[in-house]
């Protein structure tokens, strides 16, 4: 069975603060780029951009869209040499809805994913919701809408389509987020809550954050870029196997048996959020949560309240110590941006041209970066580059440098030491592999993934 | 609320309550309130408006409702009874007769008994009428009140026959009645309202006990300490609310700044509405519904709806009717779903109409019905029945039509769902509360308002606006606001096509200025957006 890699939440150039050459065939060229298949078409409530996909794709029947011509995608990341194909690229009608309402005395700042099974779907449910408010000003148009209320008008329209919550745990805009979401999911969908089966975990958790959290035992945990840039697409995706088909995907989601199935998700390295840990940026200290009950959320250099973070929220929430993974929940692979790998070899920015050269190069001699970071063989590429071969290596195998974010700081991942590098540099090589002396150490940000006892042993 | 809650614990009957607000919204807002405290199995008191009940009364008696006339519908009625009126003379003769009813003459003058007969003959009623009606019953005895205890709201806006009707309601030794009310917010002067309810009150039962209610829990102690500065003497409420108020005045180039600022304030106290705003801006825990933007004239309302759209802030303004609403539009489509049996057909007896006549439109009906109550000749002639017939046009018959009606329908229950920065006028405001209004437009002679006239530069005919009434409606939209202020005027201002300059409202200028936190707009802000970041 054939392997495919869904992204299914993306912006076009409609929605605020995003890359204003986000068009279909932007998108397209950066997808092949990239390696994935299927798609978001993000944005289809807004009236050009609907308009833009009209244009520009063609309705099939499996539910899907495909671009109609198929053009010429060189144009559109012109540093790229080499063939790029949309030939196989599909589309999902997808959009963004931005709730903000009152509830239960809170305010609620919700962002929802709605996905539609056909254009004419697409449309009715664009027309209803032109009525609440205003679609013309965003891609993701802001609607005092209760999410609840989204949730059943989505229902009505087609019995096909459905709603997944948007990165659950972002502080700010999400169903569980610390600022302003619910505490239970049923809270918020109330007699509706059974019709979301999929939850997306967003750039600011993993699934195995939620697996601290029984509750969510039960929901499909996806992964998406929330992309505004080509350069973002897929940074966050999912992994399909068998039939490309909107019915396809929407089974394969709620976990039944069918000619699709789910096998998991590409992620993010969470730590890199910088809201991941509690802490206080001014005074330096990033906390643990179980670290942070013990001092009372007080910042141990100033004794101001210390910013929660969003591993915070989840023990908040959560009535596991130790992430458990639920049975029949796939795995995941946590990876780092191609780019920022090269970045961090070659010792210049991710924008440098240096770092851009290599970039191409690798996609030129490997194929698509997904491939390039989950699957072409370590050997392959010591071929072209042992560091980044070993680069892979270690990432691949959760081998990695978390510099944890917090309190507004961004987080680092990187893959070597500044000595490593630093060695590298001077020719040495130094020792590759299992025989690696490295200590990837008892960094703070990451004692809570592991089993309690262990954990006591390092406390000790 | 409190009252009630004492009655109830008093071991009164809440069926024998009857409470009486100004406002349809206000009603439900105090309904929703109750319902929240009530005990379990025990029944509400009737909560409604005082034309709510005429009618429900009217519908009792004659055994079906009436159809009620708009004020729109009831004022083009006035005119072809009167057709020897035009223009001012038309408009001045319609106030003043209207005002008069409401001071309690039924048939003021010929011009009315015109009026009336025009109705009588086409079975038509208005507001007014519904009210009168009440009345005569109760003169007559044919009315006897089943209510212990009446309980107004606003009673200070109340008419005269408004005042005679809950009176009454309560009996004649005005046992068990209950009011409320603050002359400083008396704005309905225009409209019939009695200036010194109070005396009145006491005239009639001089043994009703009169409360003073200094005490104030909705606004911060600033808010409430400003307002109170209009009045001399200065009324000495005491306000319950501690925290901070807000307190802001703009002063902008033009309007366009004025709602862009707005806009931007509005953004902040949602917290943003994208990451990248709640990552920079302040801690904002507003929901769109917490604010209000109110202006002292609807001409002022499309502009900022505009610019508040732009900014991606979910608003709402007042919104006309549509037309399926009207109710004989509705009987005439009762008529055709009937005839052609089409779904969604009551059991009730409508009036029988040919099915070949119904299937040519709207158009043909009106030459069949022609002035069959309940329509009659102007009906064909309104601008509700000339949306019927674009509407069947344009949906291609009936079945469009209908299927375009339920659609709405649907709509307006879902529209009515979403909750939304309000944007309306002062008047539209009274009774609500906000924890944070905007005042934008506070130029003199538009707050003061100085009359139409005045600010299109001609000579001032429609008579000289009432400065205590207008320093009033000031009170009641400062009041409107739990904890931030934001007041703004503008140096240049586009209003009814003439560029104005005026200067800042003798109002504002009254209050003490160093409480206020004062800014003026130079030149235009620029704000880039920037790249946004999830985590």
């Amino acid at each position: 069975m054939q392997n495919f890699i869904a992204d299914l939440h993306i912006h076009s150039k409609f929605s605020r603060a995003t890359s204003k050459n986000l068009t279909s065939h932007n998108l397209a060229a950066w997808a092949a780029v990239k390696g994935i298949s299927l798609l978001a078409t993000g944005d289809f409530t807004h009236p050009q951009w609907m308009e833009h996909i009209q244009r520009e794709l063609e309705q099939e029947e499996t539910g899907l869209l495909r671009l109609k011509h198929n053009p010429h995608l060189e144009q559109e990341v012109p540093w790229f040499t080499g063939q790029l194909s949309a030939e196989n690229l599909r589309f999902i009608l997808c959009t963004e809805i931005s709730s903000i309402y009152k509830k239960g005395g809170k305010v609620r700042k919700i962002h929802n994913l709605v996905f539609m099974p056909h254009l004419d779907a697409a449309q009715r449910f664009t027309s209803r919701l032109g009525a609440v408010g205003n679609l013309h000003s965003d891609g993701r148009p802001i609607l005092g809408l209760d999410a609840r209320n989204l949730l059943e008008m989505v229902l009505e329209t087609d019995p096909q389509a459905f709603v997944v919550p948007a990165h659950i745990w972002t502080p700010w805009f999400s169903l569980f987020g610390s600022k302003s979401g619910f505490d239970r999911l049923e809270d918020c969908f109330e007699d509706l809550s059974s019709e979301i089966f999929a939850l997306e975990t967003g750039l600011s958790s993993d699934p195995e954050m939620n697996w601290l959290w029984s509750a969510l035992d039960h929901f499909t945990l996806i992964s998406n870029s929330d992309a505004h840039s080509g350069e973002k697409l897929g940074r966050e995706a999912n992994v399909f196997s068998g039939e490309m088909s909107f019915s396809g995907v929407r089974s394969a989601l709620q976990r039944k048996k069918c000619a699709t199935n789910f096998l998991g998700t590409i992620e993010f390295y969470p730590e890199e959020g910088k809201y991941f840990l509690d802490g206080h940026r001014k005074c330096n200290v990033a906390l643990e949560p179980l670290d942070t009950i013990k001092v009372q959320g007080l910042c141990p250099e100033c004794g101001k309240q210390l910013t929660r973070g969003v591993l915070s929220r989840i023990f908040e929430l959560s009535d596991r110590q130790v992430p458990i993974q639920p049975e029949n929940q796939p795995h995941f692979s946590s990876l780092v941006p191609l780019i920022e790998i090269v970045s961090e070899i070659v010792g210049t920015g991710p924008k440098a041209k240096k770092t851009l050269t290599m970039y191409e190069q690798l996609l030129r001699d490997f194929g698509p970066e997904l491939d390039i970071l989950r699957i072409t063989p370590v050997e392959e590429l010591q071929k072209s580059s042992k560091i980044l071969a070993e680069s892979i290596r270690r990432m691949r195998q959760g081998q990695v440098f978390r510099h944890s974010g917090y309190d507004g700081e961004y987080g680092r991942i990187s893959m070597f030491t500044p000595q490593e590098l630093q060695e590298f540099k001077h020719g040495r090589m130094f020792s590759f592999g299992k025989n690696s002396t490295t200590d990837f150490g008892d960094e703070v940000g990451l004692r809570w993934r592991r089993p309690v006892t262990e954990r006591d042993k390092t406390e000790r | 609320m409190g009252r009630v809650r004492y009655l109830l614990d008093q071991g009164i009957d809440p069926q024998g309550m009857v409470i009486l607000t100004f406002t349809r919204k206000a009603a439900r807002e105090l309904k929703e309130r109750l319902e929240q405290s009530w005990p379990q199995g025990v029944a509400l008191p009737k909560v409604d408006t005082i034309h709510a009940l005429a009618l429900e009364y009217w519908t009792q008696v004659m055994g079906e409702a009436p159809t009620i006339l708009s004020e729109e519908s009831a004022r083009k009625l006035f005119a072809v009874a009167n057709p020897q009126l035009h223009g001012k003379a038309l408009k001045l003769a319609w106030d003043e007769q209207a005002l008069a009813r409401e001071r309690g003459l039924r048939i003021p003058n010929s011009l009315t008994q015109n009026f009336l007969d025009y109705k009588a003959r086409f079975n038509l009623v208005d507001y007014t009428d519904l009210l009168e009606f009440w009345m005569e019953h109760v003169e007559l005895g044919q009315y006897v009140t089943t209510y212990n205890h009446v309980l107004v709201d606003e009673v200070q806006d109340l008419s005269l026959l408004q005042l005679h009707l809950v009176t009454s309601l309560a009996g004649k030794t005005g046992h068990g009645f209950f009011a409320i009310g603050d002359p400083n917010q008396a704005i309905y002067a225009f409209r019939g309202a009695v200036h010194d309810i109070e005396t009145m009150l006491l005239q009639q039962w001089p043994e009703t006990k009169r409360i003073h209610l200094l005490d104030n829990y909705r606004s911060s102690k600033g808010i409430l300490d400003l307002s109170m500065e209009l009045f001399s003497p200065r009324p000495m409420l005491v306000a319950h609310v501690e925290q901070r108020a807000v307190l802001a005045l703009l002063k902008a180039q033009n309007a366009l700044q004025e709602a862009q600022w707005i806009g931007t304030k509005i953004l902040e106290l949602l917290g943003g509405t994208s990451h990248w705003q709640a990552d920079h801006g302040q801690e904002g825990a507003l929901s769109p519904g917490d604010i209000a933007v109110l202006v002292r004239l609807k001409a002022l309302i499309p502009p900022l709806a505009k610019i508040l759209h732009e900014h991606g802030i979910p608003v709402s303004v007042p919104e006309e009717e549509p037309f399926f609403v009207d109710a004989r539009i509705a009987l005439i489509l009762r008529i055709a779903n009937h005839v052609l049996g089409l779904p969604d057909t009551p059991g009730e007896d409508i009036p029988s109409c040919p099915e070949h006549i119904v299937e040519k439109g709207p158009l043909a009906m009106a030459v069949y019905f022609s002035a069959t109550p309940p329509f009659d000749e102007l009906f064909w002639k309104s601008s509700v029945f000339s949306d019927l017939v674009k509407a069947f046009q344009s949906f291609g018959g009936w079945k469009g039509l209908m299927n375009m009606v339920r659609l709405e329908t649907d709509l307006c229950a879902i529209r009515s769902k979403a909750q939304k920065v309000q944007i309306m006028t002062l008047h539209g405001a009274k009774g609500l509360e906000f924890d944070t209004v905007f005042l934008p437009g506070l130029e003199e002679g538009i707050l003061p308002f100085a009359g139409i006239d005045m600010l299109l530069g001609k000579l001032a005919e429609d008579g000289i606006p009432d400065m205590d009434e207008e320093r009033r409606l000031f009170y009641v939209g400062l009041t409107r606001a739990k904890h931030r202020l934001f007041m703004s005027h503008c140096v240049h201002r586009k209003i009814f096509g003439r560029s104005l300059k005026l200067g800042l409202s003798s109002f504002v200028r009254q209050l003490p200025q160093d409480v206020l936190q004062k800014s003026t707009f130079k030149q235009h802000v620029h704000r880039s957006e920037r790249q946004l970041s999830l985590f």
